[in-house]
């Protein structure tokens, strides 16, 4: 292993085409992963932020939030469904905005949610509180923003983190300030001040979450359907099809990293035949030589993807888009881990050369 | 000398294993780039396609809006005012929402619903076959998003709400959203905006679109009714489609990361022909030596990189016919010849451009080099 990183410190120049090659592979790989995972981050962090064990939607809302009702006599049978500690009131709708003065609008997701006890933190009564991402439009704690085609001014309390809905920043109101903010502002999205759009289950201590799921759509005839979060997140338009379609390529990368990673080694192999025809020759192991290939394998691709990092984060700062992004700590190691992975299966093609290295062709 | 296509199949031969790897590799590249093409033409053309096929010429957002038909809603007020602009012969409402539709069968899709005003701006014109909904419960259904959901003379459901429409046409190019999408005459969109919430007030048209009185500019037309008008953003037809916000963002996206596809495709192939080119370099100053002009080399080095890059297409394009059946149901992707050819050229001129660095190799190839070489009884 020793002997294979010290040729890599020695002849760099023979890896530099493999190296630069992972490099692209793996930039092909964070990039467009920076600017899906901003995208979704920046479409889910109110529901990820959401206090609660299930979302209940009506059935023929079809899996979306934003199309469901539910009115008082859903939330009272909800209610009475065993291991169902509290039902509390959520609601959403994407409104065009604007501040004080001349400054373009933009658009904000005002929230309604319900406090579980009075007590419990959450908007203040009749104000906002904003998502910190919307202080770039000057949208600060005292601020008043319009909301709605029909201007319907909203004082802002304070600010959160993490609160956002479809790339939009949230305005966090209670149910009641929701209902009566959305009902002017944008006479069509209005609801009853008794119906809501989703309703939040909490769950009591020891509830199973699929028996209570199920004993919810028996409680409302099946004319609801309980989900989890995370299957309220995969139901937001466009998730989905970010999944499907750059699955697909993100493996179709991989392949090609595997074969590009197997081509170039069993070149550099054909090349060194004669040297490790002599190591061989002088006592060294099959073992010995394919751990050498083995860590250069690793080393390369370990030198790729931090240097593809690097440039990832650059593109994210320097070319101008108006999508978010977000290199996420952990698609960095799934990309780092699935490269290698790759990379070494790609290498086993150089490895079967490596082994059937016959020493007495040194002599020869 | 001969041509050296028998030289090119020996060589190709010899080395099958690496060819072969490198093939597949190149191919399973090509596929990535063209899959984005693809997929970029779809995103593009999904967004905001329906805007610009219909019949209005200028289109009128609310200002708030920044020009986003999605997050566009116009008052009463605004209604009448933008009509009554001296210069405009005729308007009409388009609203836009989404919808689960439900066919007969029980399968459920999301859509975007199109309310428009029939005889009015704003009529769907890329009806390709049936022909226009005429009532509250007809509709034309995108013909991109048809296989496997819909056809002429199907009954659908829309949800929530439960009105039930019949496909009287399909569209071609009609596209919002990225979405299959359904236009429903205005008595249709209204009624299903109340079934689906009955305590919404009224139901809002999200933009408008105008028609010119003879003789008059769209473009001034635009102007005058922004001018005019409080609250509101009027552009031409073509600029509604052409600068859709995030448009620009999304071109510039996959345009690095497909640039980024070229640059492996061209790193791969060049590197491994020029390996193979260092591999045989004797056997190249020998064929020098013997006679061979460096033409006929560099025609052997060619013929390798197209039978690769012809193969290596191939099967991309096979992959692509086979992968894009799977995916439509959920990316409404179209294998279209115009973006493919495109593309295959960019993949030819990154493997020619790869090929280089071997050229010069071959062309700089010394023949007395030959006779220096020591099993030849030179002194090496």
């Amino acid at each position: 292993m020793r002997l294979g990183l010290r040729e890599l410190r020695r002849r760099p120049r023979a890896f530099v085409v493999p190296t630069t090659t992972l490099w692209l592979l793996a930039l092909l790989l964070l990039y467009p992963s920076a600017v899906l995972d901003g995208l979704y981050d920046a479409s889910t962090g109110v529901l990820h932020e959401l206090e609660g064990d299930l979302v209940v939607i009506s059935q023929d809302a079809h899996r979306s939030v934003f199309r469901s009702r539910l009115d008082g006599a859903t939330r009272l049978a909800l209610s009475a469904v065993p291991g169902v500690a509290a039902v509390t009131g959520f609601d959403a709708a994407v409104l065009n905005a604007r501040t004080a003065g001349d400054q373009p609008a933009f658009g904000v997701a005002v929230i309604g949610i319900e406090r579980r006890a009075p007590e419990a933190a959450g908007p203040p009564p009749g104000q906002a509180l904003a998502d910190a991402s919307l202080a770039e439009r000057g949208v600060t704690a005292g601020s008043v923003v319009t909301v709605g085609p029909v201007p319907t001014p909203v004082t802002v309390a304070g600010t959160v983190r993490g609160q956002r809905l479809l790339l939009q920043g949230a305005l966090l109101l209670d149910t009641a300030t929701w209902h009566d903010v959305v009902a002017r502002a944008a006479p069509g999205a209005g609801l009853a001040t008794d119906v809501d759009q989703a309703l939040v289950v909490h769950l009591a201590p020891g509830a199973d979450a699929e028996v209570v799921a199920d004993a919810l759509a028996t409680a409302t005839g099946g004319a609801t359907e309980a989900l989890t979060i995370d299957e309220v997140i995969a139901s937001l338009p466009g998730i989905e099809q970010q999944d499907v379609t750059f699955g697909l390529l993100r493996s179709a990368t991989l392949g090609v990293a595997a074969i590009v990673v197997g081509l170039f080694l069993s070149f550099l192999t054909l090349e060194r035949h004669p040297l490790l025809a002599v190591l061989k020759a002088v006592g060294a192991s099959s073992t010995q030589l394919v751990g050498g290939v083995l860590a250069q394998t690793v080393a390369i691709t370990a030198a790729a993807v931090t240097a593809a990092v690097a440039v990832t984060v650059v593109l994210t700062v320097a070319v101008p888009l108006d999508l978010p992004t977000s290199l996420r700590a952990s698609r960095v190691a799934e990309t780092a881990i699935g490269l290698a992975v790759t990379a070494v299966v790609g290498a086993s093609l150089a490895l079967r050369r490596v082994v059937a290295v016959d020493p007495a062709s040194a002599i020869a | 000398m001969r041509p050296p296509r028998l030289l090119t199949l020996a060589q190709l031969r010899r080395a099958r294993v690496r060819v072969a790897l490198l093939t597949v590799g190149a191919s399973l590249l090509v596929f990535v780039v063209l899959f984005q093409q693809l997929l970029l033409g779809a995103v593009l053309g999904g967004i905001t396609g329906a805007l610009g096929r219909q019949s209005g010429t200028v289109v009128t957002f609310a200002a708030d809006a920044q020009r986003s038909a999605a997050g566009s809603l116009l008052l009463p007020p605004q209604v009448d005012a933008v009509a009554a602009v001296p210069g405009v012969a005729a308007v009409g409402s388009l609203g836009i929402t989404s919808r689960a539709v439900v066919t007969a069968d029980g399968a459920a899709f999301e859509s975007t619903v199109i309310g428009f005003q029939p005889d009015r701006p704003g009529t769907p014109v890329g009806v390709t076959s049936g022909r226009l909904p005429a009532g509250p419960g007809e509709v034309a259904a995108s013909s991109e998003d048809a296989a496997g959901r819909y056809r002429l003379g199907d009954v659908v459901t829309l949800q929530p709400g439960g009105l039930a429409v019949t496909v009287v046409g399909l569209t071609e190019g009609s596209r919002f959203n990225v979405a299959p999408t359904l236009w429903v005459p205005w008595d249709g969109y209204v009624a299903s905006a109340q079934a689906a919430n009955p305590d919404a007030a009224l139901v809002l048209p999200s933009v408008l679109a105008v028609t010119a009185a003879p003789g008059i500019d769209d473009a001034a037309l635009a102007r005058d009714i922004t001018d005019a008008v409080a609250g509101v953003d009027a552009v031409t037809r073509a600029d509604a489609v052409a600068r859709a916000p995030g448009l620009g963002s999304v071109r510039v996206a996959f345009g690095l990361v497909m640039g980024l596809g070229y640059l492996v495709v061209g790193l791969v192939i060049g590197f491994f022909f020029l390996t193979m080119t260092v591999q045989r370099q004797p056997s190249t100053t020998l064929l020098r030596a013997s006679g061979a002009a460096s033409w006929w080399l560099l025609a052997d080095l060619a013929l390798q990189v197209l039978a690769i890059t012809s193969v290596a297409v191939a099967g991309a394009v096979a992959a692509l016919w086979l992968v894009v059946p799977l995916v439509q149901a959920h990316v409404p992707i179209t294998v279209e010849a115009g973006p493919l050819v495109t593309s295959v050229a960019g993949v030819a001129l990154v493997a020619s451009l790869g090929a280089v660095a071997s050229g010069r190799r071959i062309v700089r190839a010394d023949p007395y080099a030959a006779v220096t070489r020591a099993a030849l009884g030179g002194l090496g």
